[in-house]
């Protein structure tokens, strides 16, 4: 009897070991050794994750612990996931090297629709590749460094001969290669053009009946988006400029109340609806920090901009 | 003329460049250690009862117990597990060990037998650990790393059939030597050699290569004098020996089995290397029974912090569930990072981004018990490590108990990082063991029928590390930070030294951060 475990070889005496797992573990007969080549997010799950965050994604712990993927809130939108696996965290190794973009896609599907995880999936293989840390391609060193004199935009409007004119005239907004995700690689500014730095905006009330405090006065992360795009929108109005004239920003999140990290999600729902839109197509550079906590405790959202007078 | 001697060419470097540049001479004619381990260190000053909490009876925790209490502090080291040793661990007869998800194996090798799933070997130039483990009265005995009889194995050459390491060496070494003598002689690098010394490289490459008096690398009673023979020589009628063929030279490229000729080489892994007799925990036990009546075991601590007056730890006894708190003027930190950044903390801002940054990685042990050792008794295998392409990556035997009848253990499988690392995580115990017969039997097909009993360690199920060593993100950057004093807190550990995973690693990093909280303590600096 000692040796029950150890000696049992068959996979149906598996089942005995694995009483802790309520998900079947990957059969012997199914392994293949080396890389990952499976695209189904199960099969990724159970052969890579499971060791860690278990095959039920009930976490453990020891010494310090593996976190619960299952019910986990974190995994509502598919950015946070993205970037997690691909970078690592704490003492998580970065493990985006060992599966292509589709890969990704199926595994963070499935953390974000099993494991008693019940999200709309959202993860594309383009917002995995912007999750990826940036690595300069030949290409577009070249492109910056040989275009980086002219604008794009003055060589179409045939003022290249002219690169005073041409400079004064346009800011040049570099898309990320290959994705879809509504920020910018980069944006050129030209040496003469006129910056203007907005301070930092903070949310309106959405709700004045609410008790000074709640949550409900200022809405959650989505709502603190919207009503601070707003107010940007309205201080650049007063400006004579627009949203599409902002090429930079830097977005402060809290965590809500109760929750482990910044509503990321949230936000983005509220950063969509002004740029990357039909009506406002601009996109900007942008940064996204959390922060322990904003000038009044109920604020979930700070926002700076920097828009050049075009 | 005068003759130059070792002894007076030493008077003169030292006499004309100074001392330093006397100790680096010395050093790289294998005089002087080259290392910085210094001999046993020396701290002088009275502590004046100061008291020191070490988190951490690992071998980093018990260097600095061992240390501080000889020079006069008052320590006390606190220990998650229920023994002393951290990952200097063995596994043996009758041990049980639960991971992290709850499989729980009962050890049932024969009473002797056991595996190591952390550190298995000791390199002789590891000279902190060597001389703990003279001091501590740890007995060693040779560790096999390097034997030619072992094989190397590709799924993809010579059908996924083993080769014995002596057969591809040779033929590898000789078949280069000869395309690089035959290369020479015909003045094709005639740019790289001067005429003077073309003579003594085809000289050298006959030697090292095997090479006859034309330059050619070929079947004879030579050759098989390296690579073994068709038939050995013996004694009395018909002992005159056979020549073995050759292996051709287009195919032991091909093969690339030559990627594990070089392992041997390098400096971790020069012969001789030892072991400690009857397992790996005997550095662990020899520790212990000098510091073993200062550690607290089963004390999990959950919080960490320091402010001018001292440090507070608050640990939780696992035994009975209740909160414990200790106090001192000083702590040496050794808990691995995984666990560190997890912990309630008041570290400094640039330690602690480092503490939660550095990634762990991931490695897995298999140790397989048969009921003979066939390696030795069919194949003349006496110690040693076998190679292969396959996920299990070595099969190394035991080096000790030769020629002994009754079951014996071998390590089956050694991963370390990799899918493959995280594919054997993701398995429950029995199924890495399966796995490692499948492969292991490929080179051993005695492995199925004389299959006794396993063992499995995966590293990232270690309840006590989460992960078998630190991975700097960026050393050059932060390493300086990290083994900085934070007030009155210094980590150690073989997350910071420059040989990660290594026992040296732990014992070196301690033996610093020791001295340096030790300076501070007595001159305040």
């Amino acid at each position: 009897m000692k040796s029950t475990f150890i000696t049992a070889l068959s996979i149906s005496a598996m089942a005995a070991l694995s009483a802790h797992a309520q998900t079947t573990t990957p059969a012997t007969d199914a392994y293949s050794p080396g890389a990952y080549t499976s695209t189904d997010g199960e099969e990724l799950y159970q052969s890579f994750c499971s060791g860690c965050h278990m095959p039920d994604g009930a976490g453990a712990e020891g010494a310090g612990v593996y976190p619960a993927l299952a019910n986990n809130p974190n995994l509502e939108y598919a950015a946070y996931p993205a970037y997690i696996v691909i970078n690592g965290q704490g003492g998580m190794p970065a493990l985006g090297s060992f599966l292509d973009d589709e890969q990704m896609v199926g595994l963070i599907t499935y953390l974000q629709t099993n494991l008693g995880n019940d999200y709309e999936p959202d993860a594309t293989v383009e917002l995995i590749a912007d999750s990826r840390p940036y690595v300069e391609t030949e290409e577009t060193a070249e492109h910056e460094v040989r275009e980086a004199p002219t604008s794009t935009e003055a060589e179409a409007a045939g003022d290249g001969g002219d690169t005073a004119m041409a400079a004064a005239s346009a800011v040049t907004r570099h898309p990320i290669p290959g994705s879809s995700f509504p920020i910018l690689l980069a944006a050129e500014v030209p040496a003469d053009a006129t910056l203007v730095y907005l301070s930092g905006t903070v949310p309106q009330v959405i709700d004045d009946t609410a008790e000074q405090g709640s949550a409900d006065r200022f809405g959650d992360t989505k709502a603190q988006t919207q009503s601070t795009f707003a107010s940007i929108e309205a201080k650049l109005t007063s400006l004579d400029l627009t949203m599409g004239d902002v090429i930079k920003m830097q977005v402060y999140l809290v965590a809500p109340g109760g929750a482990e990290g910044m509503d990321f999600g949230g936000f983005m729902e509220g950063y969509v609806q002004y740029f990357g839109t039909d009506a406002q197509p601009n996109l900007p550079t942008r940064s996204v920090f959390e922060v322990a906590g904003l000038a009044n405790p109920s604020w979930l959202v700070e926002i700076e901009v920097v828009a050049v007078r075009p | 003329m005068t003759t130059i001697t070792r002894r007076n060419l030493l008077t003169m470097i030292g006499t004309t460049a100074g001392s330093s540049a006397m100790y680096f001479a010395m050093t790289s004619m294998g005089h002087a250690q080259p290392s910085n381990y210094t001999g046993p260190i020396e701290l002088e000053g009275d502590p004046k009862g100061t008291k020191i909490l070490i988190l951490g009876a690992g071998l980093a925790g018990m260097t600095a117990a061992l240390e501080m209490r000889a020079v006069g502090y008052e320590v006390e080291v606190l220990e998650y597990r229920e023994k002393a040793g951290g990952r200097c661990w063995t596994l043996r007869s009758g041990d049980t060990y639960t991971e992290l998800g709850g499989a729980v194996q009962e050890v049932d090798f024969a009473e002797g037998n056991y595996i190591n799933p952390g550190p298995w070997r000791i390199p002789h130039n590891h000279y902190g650990l060597m001389d703990y483990c003279k001091r501590l009265n740890v007995p060693l005995e040779p560790f096999i790393q390097t034997n030619y009889n072992a094989y190397v194995h590709r799924e993809d050459a010579y059908d996924g059939k083993p080769v014995r390491m002596k057969e591809i060496m040779t033929d590898y070494r000789g078949h280069i030597s000869e395309l690089l003598a035959k290369a020479v002689d015909q003045d094709r690098l005639d740019d790289l050699v001067t005429d003077a010394d073309k003579q003594l490289l085809i000289d050298s490459l006959k030697e090292f290569g095997v090479l006859n008096d034309d330059n050619e690398y070929v079947k004879s009673l030579s050759t098989s004098g390296y690579r073994g023979y068709e038939k050995q020589p013996g004694g009395g009628v018909g002992a005159a020996p056979i020549a073995s063929d050759l292996l051709d030279p287009s195919e032991v490229i091909q093969s690339r089995l030559w990627e594990y000729l070089a392992t041997h080489e390098t400096m971790n892994h020069h012969s001789p290397m030892f072991q400690p007799i009857g397992g790996m925990d005997g550095v662990a036990k020899g520790f212990e029974r000098q510091v073993g009546d200062l550690i607290t075991y089963n004390a999990k601590v959950t919080s960490l912090q320091q402010d001018d007056d001292g440090v507070t730890v608050t640990w939780e006894n696992t035994t009975d569930g209740s909160t414990q708190t200790s106090t001192a003027d000083y702590c040496v930190c050794t808990i691995p990072f995984s666990v560190l950044g997890q912990i309630d903390h008041n570290l400094s801002g640039d330690l602690s981004a480092i503490i939660s940054s550095m990634p762990y990685n991931g490695s897995t042990k298999v140790g397989l018990e048969f009921k003979r050792r066939f390696w030795e008794q069919d194949e003349d295998i006496f110690g040693g490590i076998s190679y292969t392409d396959q996920s299990i990556s070595q099969i190394s035997y035991p080096s000790t108990g030769y020629m002994s009848d009754g079951p014996a253990v071998l390590l089956g499988a050694y991963t370390w990082r990799g899918p493959n690392t995280f594919k054997f995580n993701a398995m429950q115990p029995a199924e890495r063991i399966e796995i490692a017969l499948q492969q292991g039997e490929k080179i051993h097909p005695q492995y199925r029928d004389e299959f006794k009993t396993g063992v499995s360690v995966s590293w990232h199920k270690v309840p006590w590390t989460l992960g078998c060593s630190g991975i700097w993100n960026d050393r050059e950057r932060d390493y300086n930070t990290a083994v900085q004093i934070d007030n009155r807190v210094v980590c150690a550990g073989e997350h910071l030294s420059y040989m990660s995973a290594w026992m040296e690693g732990a014992i070196l990093s301690s033996l610093d951060a020791v001295s340096r909280l030790h300076e501070k303590i007595i001159n305040g600096e």
